[in-house]
């Protein structure tokens, strides 16, 4: 009994019972038309298929199919040499064996085996029929037999065999085969005995399986179809689709309804009928992720490695003509991963890892893809080694390499005649194969991708579209012509109004947009495929953001119109060198529109702003990037002085209002109840103001002179109203005594500082310059739009109102931390969130400085935080130098904290023992960073 | 149908499709000729070549349009009327924009000569050689050269 599910065993009925189902006619036609054949091949298909149904069979350990087929087989070998002329007999006989073959192949699909019956009998038959018309033929024309005969010895030794195999058979039928008229009689005989076999022997088993009997077994419901008919059929659809856009098109301008309706109803049955043909040629991908078993089996005991296969998502579907593209792609990634990727077990013992190395394959659905993740947990690719052999190969020279991130490099593996594995292995690493993979991946218009993690292992993500012809796409224009973005591209789609053009920030002639704190570049369409512009300028702005493998990035355009399933029609060759675009594609109005490549495009406009960028000062371009990188946003408020004032505002949790009347005191202390608990109020008139305390009526007096003033600075929507707010409160004296607050979270408590009038939240870039021969209470100055504010240090003002009553002490921290830092609000920041934590903060305002400290043994750090550049010493030198200094800090863990994370300072930051190098963006990261460090 | 001579299904003679781009004439073989459209609304190509007209759609199909004139560097320029001279070259559709369309015509081979190296650089990579009839030098060009060479 073998495994109905087997999809061997399914192909095998599959195949059989499709070759037996048309067999019989052509054996009868061939019968038919001896004498004058209208097809001379046809007992060589006849013969194949024979032969083939033996095969399988005998594969299978179908012996008694085997049996059967086997003598049909030589007989049929006979016909197809010529050597022998079909009688009607003999013809009934392998008709009857075709008729045997078919019902053993059905038993087969009902219950896995080949039934209870014996076929020998028939077999036995068929044999000794040929040996009599052999023998009958010799007496004819003696020469050619004898010849003939000879020749069978020779070439069919299997049929001598099968005849003793058949003694017993032949020897009973001989017996009543004494003349030769009686053939007919006996071989009717013969059938009516087979018959009563079935019946008498299969009448149980049948009765019992024809009350299970299932269906489907009944008729076949599945049909073979010609993949290239499919493709044909896939083709015309394509053009129906197209049809179908243009007919939408025009139907929107028509107002006759019934046209409309029809339209409609054209839509839904095109759209039904192409997801029907899409699954007729859809197939599971586990039809080529089962093969990998063995392969995976088969190398990992060549290499004497341990690897554990896991494989998911093997119902995935995709369509037929891509499984077949993918699999040798795959096959290659997976001996690739277990070539070079997982090491032997004893490496892996030592580094740590289980020695059974993970080999996974995934396959999932996203947006319209199959996306095929193999990850091994070996390894991975290190990045230095890739650069390294990249220059030396000539791949890329020595600067292209410096300027080189990590994910491009690691896309070098991709390159032609490129490999790093140390020796070539009959398996991989004769440097040709991950190209071929990225070559045919893409062909098909799939992505390939590579991720690794040094040590840790390497993951190959290929994006496979689910077919190849229909995709859908975003339409947009830009200079009066339409374009179409595939929607596998497409990450999201932003609308800047007129007053938010501001947010593109523009660098060197380089755009960048701000989503969401991640810096993109910003392209316009227009510019960069040097179109016309549109003359009227717009009052908002169309940014398609989109995805590919270089990066992420907007692309302004002058309308987006519409979202559409487009025929991907192949563009000429003489339009394929630059890659911008993908295709082309007919649009409803006829005109053919261009399919944008997003890699291409990319790659285009990012050469071409390329070569702007070199022949600027590499110096000047960084500071510049810092500018972007260290804007900073900060409160603009007004204290009794009407000076401005500032606090940065990563330091703020809230504004508030608060009703003088909630005020209460406690002491000299002013406090109010703020979520639950009483909250200090700090009048930061009485702190910092140079007037001293605040003289009501001049300050309504000077605010009103300041309104005037103030219209040059730009101010944000949401101040506007307060403003307004203010302006009623202040006109109507204390009446509503409503005091504006800014609250703080300080050393895990909240502390609000009165001001007199919250202005606006502005961007500065300029650089918070210290001052510090003026108050303590004074962070700095900035300037902001062109003002000089005075940055209020509200960190400096609790600390001198020993109001922070959790103040970190010593014996109570969890932690202590060097943090060294140069700004003087990173110190707040990170002093402030580290000790809202419990850990105890030293700061040091430049490299020396903590080197001095690290230098004291007195002192006792369990991590050191450093910023990068800092004046004196900078935070490259001062981890070289701790690290190679022989005191207790030599090991210490060491976080860099900078405001860009370039590749090349990552790579140098991990070459010289910093631990971890993290972006200034997020304290909370900070304080997890420390965290594990600490645990660790 | 001014070179037509007796004797034309002789394999001495060879059948060509005549155009003629300002004041040279020019001609393709016939049986690369798949059709000659009036012209049709076209799409740009940013980016591409100059001599790239753009993307007309043929029934369905995608076509490339190429700017004789401009890819030979011709003066001159586009008559209202030109003619798209449509051949099909490695799977892919191109027409060739060309001012007027001659006939059909039968040439003798006899006629043929190699490129006479008078020609202008910007023409000779393109063509085949020439035809001296009668009255006029007809330039044959050939269809893979005009696609497939890289300028």
């Amino acid at each position: 009994m073998i495994d109905l599910e087997n999809p061997i065993l399914k192909e095998f009925i599959l195949e059989s019972l499709e070759n037996l189902s048309s067999i019989s006619e052509e054996m009868t036609q061939y019968e038919r038309e001896f004498d004058n054949p209208s097809d001379p091949d046809l007992i060589h298909s006849i013969y194949r298929k024979v032969h083939t149904l033996k095969g399988s069979a005998s594969f299978l350990a179908f012996t008694k199919l085997e049996g059967l087929t086997h003598s049909v087989e030589t007989i049929l070998d006979h016909f197809r040499e010529g050597t022998l002329r079909p009688s009607g007999e003999m013809v009934d006989l392998i008709l009857e064996s075709f008729d045997c073959c078919f019902e053993v192949v059905k038993k087969i699909e009902e219950s896995g085996s080949e039934g209870i019956q014996n076929y020998s009998v028939l077999s036995g038959k068929l044999i000794s029929l040929l040996e009599h018309h052999l023998l009958n033929e010799k007496s004819g024309a003696t020469e050619t037999v004898v010849d003939f005969a000879g020749e069978i010895l020779e070439r069919e030794e299997m049929v001598t065999e099968n005849f003793k195999e058949h003694t017993k058979n032949e020897e009973e039928t001989k017996k009543s085969e004494s003349s030769l008229e009686p053939v007919s009689e006996i071989e009717a005989l013969t059938k009516i005995e087979i018959r009563n076999v079935i019946e008498v022997e299969g009448l149980k088993e049948e009765q019992q399986q024809v009350q299970k009997l299932n269906p489907k077994l009944v008729t076949d419901p599945t049909v073979r179809v010609n993949v290239s008919l499919l493709d044909k059929i896939l083709n015309v659809v394509g053009e129906l689709v197209l049809n179908r856009n243009q007919f939408m098109q025009l139907s929107k301008t028509s107002e006759e309804p019934e046209l409309n309706r029809l339209s409609h109803q054209l839509n839904v049955i095109t759209s039904e009928l192409q997801t029907d043909i899409m699954t007729t040629r859809m197939q599971p991908v586990g039809a080529v992720f089962n093969k990998f078993d063995r392969i995976v089996r088969d190398l990992s005991r060549k290499q004497d490695k341990k690897v554990y296969l896991d494989i998911q998502g093997q119902e995935t579907e995709l369509d037929k003509t891509l499984l077949e593209v993918i699999r040798d792609p795959l096959t290659h990634l997976i001996r690739n991963a277990i070539d070079h990727g997982i090491e032997n077990p004893n490496i892996r013992k030592r580094k740590g890892k289980k020695e059974d190395g993970l080999l996974s394959i995934k396959a999932y659905h996203s947006g319209g893809q199959v996306i095929i993740e193999i990850a091994d947990d070996g390894n991975g690719i290190n990045v230095e080694r890739i650069l390294e052999k990249a220059i030396g190969k000539g791949i890329m020279s020595f600067e292209e390499a410096e300027k080189c991130t990590a994910s491009k490099a690691m896309n070098l593996i991709f390159h032609p005649g490129f490999s790093t594995a140390e020796k070539v292995t009959n398996i991989s690493g004769r440097g040709v194969g991950l190209d071929v993979v990225k070559s045919n991946i893409e062909k098909i218009g799939g992505k390939c991708d590579v991720s690794s993690n040094d040590g840790r292992g390497t993951t190959f993500k290929l994006n496979i579209p689910l077919t190849l012809a229909i995709v859908p796409g975003l339409i947009v224009t830009g200079g009066g012509e339409t374009f179409v973005i595939p929607q596998k591209n497409l990450v999201e789609l932003v609308l800047l109004d007129e007053h938010e053009f501001e947010q593109i920030e523009t660098l060197y002639g380089s755009n960048f947009y701000r989503l969401r704190g991640q810096l993109i570049p910003v392209f316009n369409i227009n510019d960069s495929l040097k179109l016309e512009k549109d003359q009227e300028p717009k009052n908002h702005l169309n940014i398609v953001v989109l995805h590919s493998e270089s990066g992420t990035y907007g692309l302004i355009v002058d309308d987006i119109l519409d979202t559409q399933e487009i025929v991907v029609k192949p563009l000429s060759r003489k339009l394929k060198s630059g890659d911008i675009y993908a295709g082309g594609t007919i649009m409803g109005d006829g005109k053919v529109a261009l399919i944008l490549d997003a890699l291409g495009f990319f790659n285009m406009v990012d050469k071409g702003k390329g070569h702007e960028v070199n022949k600027e000062n590499h110096k000047h371009k960084d500071s510049d990037f810092k500018k972007v990188f260290d804007t900073e946003e900060i409160l603009l408020f007004e204290l009794d002085d009407n000076r401005p004032y500032g606090i940065p505002l990563c330091l703020i949790s809230r504004l508030e209002e608060f009703h003088k009347d909630n005020i209460e005191l406690s002491g000299r202390q002013s406090l109010i109840k703020y979520r639950g608990l009483a909250m200090p109020l700090i009048s930061l008139n009485s702190q910092i103001s140079y007037n001293g305390k605040a003289d009501l009526k001049n300050k309504i007096k000077k605010y009103k002179k300041k309104v005037v003033d103030k219209t040059k600075v730009t101010t944000h929507r949401e101040i506007d109203s307060k403003r307004e707010k203010f302006k009623k409160e202040l006109s109507g004296g204390e009446q509503t005594g409503l005091l504006p607050c800014v609250v703080s979270s300080i050393g895990g408590h909240n502390f609000g500082f009165m001001v007199d009038r919250i202005v606006d939240i502005a961007r500065t870039d300029s650089k918070i310059e210290q001052d510090n021969q003026g108050s303590s209470d004074i962070m700095g100055t900035a300037y902001v739009n062109d003002h000089l504010v005075t940055i209020v240090d509200i960190h400096k003002i609790i600390e001198k109102l020993n109001l922070s009553r959790k103040k970190v002490q010593a014996e109570s921290a969890i932690g202590r931390i060097l943090v060294v830092e140069d700004s003087t609000l990173y110190q707040r920041i990170l002093q402030e969130a580290l000790e809202s934590q419990g850990y105890l903060v030293t700061i040091a305002e430049n490299g020396r400085i903590g080197l001095s400290f690290l230098e004291d043994s007195k002192n006792n750090f369990d991590v050191v935080i450093t910023d990068i550049e800092m004046p004196e010493m900078n935070g490259f030198e001062l981890v070289e130098r701790v690290r190679s200094c022989n005191n207790k800090f030599k090991n210490i863990p060491i976080i860099a904290v900078t405001t860009r994370v370039s590749e090349l300072d990552l790579q140098k930051s991990s070459e010289i023992g910093i631990n971890v190098h993290l972006q200034k963006l997020s304290k909370e990261l900070v304080i997890e960073t420390v965290g594990e460090l600490l645990e660790a | 149908m001014e070179v037509v001579e007796e004797n034309n299904l002789n394999l001495d003679y060879v059948q060509l499709c005549g155009f003629k781009i300002g004041d040279g004439f020019y001609a393709v073989p016939v049986l690369e000729v798949q059709e000659v459209v009036r012209p049709q609304k076209i799409t740009q190509v940013p980016m591409a070549p100059d001599y790239i007209e753009g993307l007309i759609n043929l029934r369905g199909q995608v076509v490339t349009s190429i700017n004789l004139r401009t890819l030979f560097k011709l003066k001159g320029d586009d008559p209202e009327e030109f003619m798209n001279v449509i051949v099909r070259s490695r799977g892919s559709l191109y027409a060739l924009v060309v001012d007027e369309i001659l006939d059909v015509m039968d040439v003798p081979n006899k006629a043929f000569e190699e490129t006479p190296d008078t020609l202008d650089n910007n023409l000779r990579k393109y063509i085949e050689g020439v035809y001296k009839l009668k009255d006029k030098l007809l330039i044959s060009l050939s269809i893979e050269k005009l696609i497939n060479v890289e300028e």
